[in-house]
């Protein structure tokens, strides 16, 4: 769990935006350039895997 | 039913491996939208479903806010910090009151767990290929 996941930002499914470090301004800003359409956000899960135990 | 295909992805120790991959969406109580989520791993292995740090804040205003817990991996060292909240989110169609951890970092994925999660649905994995989400 120490590796930071690369995200994506789509509009209406479509990727508009790749990077480590996404910002919530930059969601509003991509939200603002796209009325009306649907922005979405997907974590690419890499090489690794969860699994969670609540303690 | 609602059918979501494996998605091809790639593994340390397969190369490829398929994974349990699915769309939710989480209503942000903030901008009063639904944002969908993408590769979210629906995980019957985890108690409780979880997102990252980055996706929190786009939900809620405070992160820090709600029940403080710890979460383990198999490795026993290996501990997140996540603040429980109850949200609203959407599976297979399906609007319902989650348990969602959100976590004190971006160091982990958007995770569907089983309580007020996957529990919830009828949940087939079919041979590797697809999962099927039933109401």
């Amino acid at each position: 769990m120490h590796k930071r996941f690369e995200y994506t930002i789509k509009v209406d499914g479509k990727e508009v935006w790749k990077g480590l470090n996404p910002t919530t301004e930059l969601f509003d800003e991509i939200r603002k350039k796209n009325p009306n359409k649907e922005v979405g956000i997907a974590v690419d899960p890499g090489e690794e895997i969860l699994i969670a135990i609540v303690k | 039913m609602n059918i979501y295909p494996y998605t091809k992805t790639i593994s340390s120790i397969f190369g490829i491996v398929n994974r349990p991959l699915i769309t939710i969406k989480i209503f942000s109580q903030t901008k009063n939208i639904w944002i969908p989520v993408y590769d979210t791993l629906a995980d019957t292995g985890a108690d409780i479903s979880i997102i990252p740090a980055y996706l929190g804040r786009l939900v809620v205003e405070d992160i820090t806010k709600g029940r403080e817990i710890k979460i383990r991996g198999i490795v026993p060292y290996s501990e997140l910090i996540v603040y429980i909240r109850n949200l609203k989110i959407e599976v297979a169609k399906k609007e319902i009151d989650a348990h969602i951890a959100i976590a004190d970092s971006d160091k982990v994925i958007p995770i569907l767990g089983r309580v007020k999660g996957l529990d919830l649905f009828e949940v087939t994995y079919n041979k590797g290929k697809e999962v099927r989400i039933n109401d």
